[in-house]
């Protein structure tokens, strides 16, 4: 029998089961949320969408719950409903919409699953897609002298239109410029890969960095109009940054604006009520300048997502950072026995993460996501504990013969949330 | 005792929590039955009509529009060109086809504010005349504008075709424009100086990330 045979034919340990689910479930809400059951767009867009995928993409079906809250800010309401559902999302499972649903996530975990030629593959789009853009979009564009029409729509000056207008030193030169860039971009992806893990510490200060700063002051001064100077509705600034906006929208709208009207009757439409494919005509013209810091920040970040497990959920993702805050209410969460676990001294459970985190470090509550790859801890140190009402969810796991630690040593003293009594915590005196 | 007490709120907290939430999410739905969406839908108007007695030293012309454009609305229209506070574009068709003169102008009966616009206003004399056929093409925000509510409308909202698709009863004209192709970067910023700097300092930061974590000194949490 075939080493692959015995493979398949072995039977699955409860983990490796519950691992081999949640890929499955992984490729299911990929398809729901971004992929080909679009179809059911009118249906799901009725709701905030759990998971992070830009509510301008193609095939997105779902309403980004985080546009959700700045336009109704924006508006001068507050969003009770999105607030609402991902709260008692957050309080009754909560992060494991992030492992189990988010379609960015499992992008990324296949972008850090890949070997080298699956990086190189990443840089060619890079590439590909750069030039793409420097061909129709002014990209770069304050650089030349790009006019609004009286309706404020941009005029498109990509190279196509320097070398369809007879310029043809301006044309060589962005031409050169434009490669030297697109070269630059994709070849990082051609290095070798160093992969890293991303501390706890610095993931923290950078999801609060990122979600404090950006997110929340700017949902503020969305409300804020600059064009007019005067508190109204403004711009919503983080879809202006954001690079999730620009991986499922801003690319794939841009290259659907290629595609000849009459070569592909679905994507000449507006809208396409039928299928739910949803498109914007004549947007060449408005990725300038801003559009080029995106790809950037885009391109670097699909760096980190392919060389740290999940990056963006980690440090960046703001809707992770509001489902985090209800990990510490949750019904959900994963419980370490402290006293049997070899922490640093084993690190199975670091090397099986996807979120590369340390189950066992109480802080790395706030990065969990509930994926339940570390249930299947060799040393079964790692328990599902769920609220007791809940409790006929969950299989009780038979108990495992762990081996006795010779010099078991965890800490006198208690953390702040043992101190707070939202992690368990045993004094020294009552442990045997 | 403190790990039972810890161990008894850590478990049960979140239902106390949870009711909040599914109150707030009942109280979405429920609560209210129209959402007031002020400022947010406003609707283009273009309005076409002749030119007559312009007064070019008090910097007034009457419009005579060719058919009544809503039910109630005069047919003739007092236009003050002289403000630069509303804007109000003015595009003039027939003679000269593939040019267009915009002027700056308060139109009187027009309430709200209008769509600004920068426009050369030399000339003027030398080329619009009475008899003139010029329309109006200014944006009207629709501040008095109600979403119907709904859940989707609570929770979310459809992309711009997809609202023009579905007929929803206000038409969404610049905001959900960029709200919804916001993913482009939208070209020029107000805060384009900002952003750079942010872009920057996030460069610093990853910059020490590869410097401090990816040579040498990366370790677990």
């Amino acid at each position: 029998m075939s080493e692959l045979a015995k493979k398949i034919k072995r039977k699955l340990t409860p983990g490796e089961y519950r691992i081999q689910v949640r890929i499955w479930v992984q490729w299911a809400f990929f398809a729901l949320a971004a992929g080909p059951l679009f179809v059911l767009a009118p249906i799901v867009k009725q709701l905030p969408a759990p998971w992070y995928v830009c509510w301008s993409c193609p095939t997105g079906s779902g309403a980004c719950a985080l546009g959700t809250l700045q336009h109704f800010t924006g508006a001068g309401t507050f969003s009770f409903f999105t607030v609402g559902f991902l709260g008692l999302l957050g309080v009754l499972i909560g992060r494991a919409t992030c492992a189990w649903v988010c379609p960015m996530g499992f992008l990324q975990e296949m972008l850090y699953k890949m070997k080298r030629y699956g990086s190189y593959i990443v840089g060619i789009i890079i590439f590909v897609t750069t030039m793409f853009l420097a061909w129709f979009t002014p990209f770069l564009g304050t650089a030349w002298n790009v006019t609004r029409d009286l309706s404020g729509k941009y005029s498109s000056y990509g190279l196509n239109y320097l070398l369809e207008s007879g310029q043809m030193n301006a044309f060589i030169f962005w031409l050169a410029l434009y490669l030297v860039i697109a070269v630059g971009f994709s070849l990082i992806f051609f290095l070798p890969q160093r992969k890293f893990t991303l501390p706890n510490s610095l993931a923290q200060f950078m999801r609060w960095f990122f979600f404090l700063f950006p997110f929340i002051f700017f949902v503020i001064i969305t409300r804020y109009n600059f064009d007019t100077g005067t508190w109204g509705l403004g711009e919503v600034w983080w879809c202006k940054i954001c690079p999730i906006g620009t991986i499922t929208a801003g690319f794939p709208q841009m290259y659907l604006q290629a595609i000849p009207q009459s070569a592909f009757p679905i994507f000449g439409l507006t809208s396409t009520a039928f299928i739910g494919l949803s498109t914007y005509q004549g947007i060449f013209g408005e990725a300038q300048l801003m559009y080029f810091i995106k790809w950037t920040m885009t391109t670097g970040l699909m760096w980190l997502m392919i060389n740290s497990k999940r990056f963006f959920c980690k440090g960046i993702c703001p809707l992770g950072t509001i489902f985090n805050i209800f990990n510490w209410v949750s019904a959900n969460k994963i419980k370490v026995d402290q006293a049997n676990c070899r922490g640093s001294s084993c690190n199975w459970c670091v090397n099986h993460c996807p979120m590369d985190i340390a189950i066992y470090d109480p802080t790395a509550q706030w990065h969990c996501i509930r994926c339940l790859d570390c249930l299947a801890c060799p040393f079964g140190v790692v328990k599902h504990e769920v609220s007791p009402i809940f409790k006929w969810l969950v299989k009780e796991p038979p108990a495992k013969n762990i081996p006795a630690l010779k010099e078991p040593n965890p800490p006198n003293n208690p953390t702040f949330m043992q101190w707070a009594g939202f992690v368990d915590y045993t004094p020294p005196q009552a442990r045997k | 005792m403190a790990a039972n007490r810890g161990s008894f709120i850590s478990r049960w907290i979140f239902l106390p929590i949870a009711l909040v939430l599914v109150f707030m999410i009942a109280w979405g739905i429920i609560g209210k039955k129209l959402v007031v969406v002020p400022e947010l839908t406003q609707g283009s108007k273009n309005i076409t009509g002749v030119v007559s007695d312009i007064d070019f030293d008090n910097k007034t012309l009457k419009l005579d529009v060719n058919e009544e454009i809503e039910e109630g609305q005069p047919t003739s229209w007092t236009v003050d060109f002289s403000s630069a506070k509303k804007a109000f574009a003015i595009k003039k068709i027939g003679e000269e086809p593939g040019t267009e003169l915009v002027i700056r102008a308060d139109v009187a009966g027009l309430e709200g504010e209008y769509e600004r616009y920068d426009f050369d206003v030399e000339n003027l004399s030398q080329t619009l005349k009475d008899g003139d056929v010029i329309t109006f093409i200014g944006s009207k925000k629709m501040s008095t504008a109600e979403f119907k509510a709904s859940i989707m409308h609570l929770g979310g909202i459809f992309n711009a075709p997809e609202l023009h698709e579905r007929q929803e009863p206000a038409e969404i004209y610049k905001t959900a424009v960029i709200l919804c192709i916001a993913c482009v970067g939208l070209g020029e910023s107000n805060l384009f100086w900002f952003w750079l700097i942010m872009a920057l300092l996030l460069l610093v930061i990853l910059g020490w990330v590869v410097t401090r974590i990816v040579i040498g000194k990366g370790g677990v949490a």
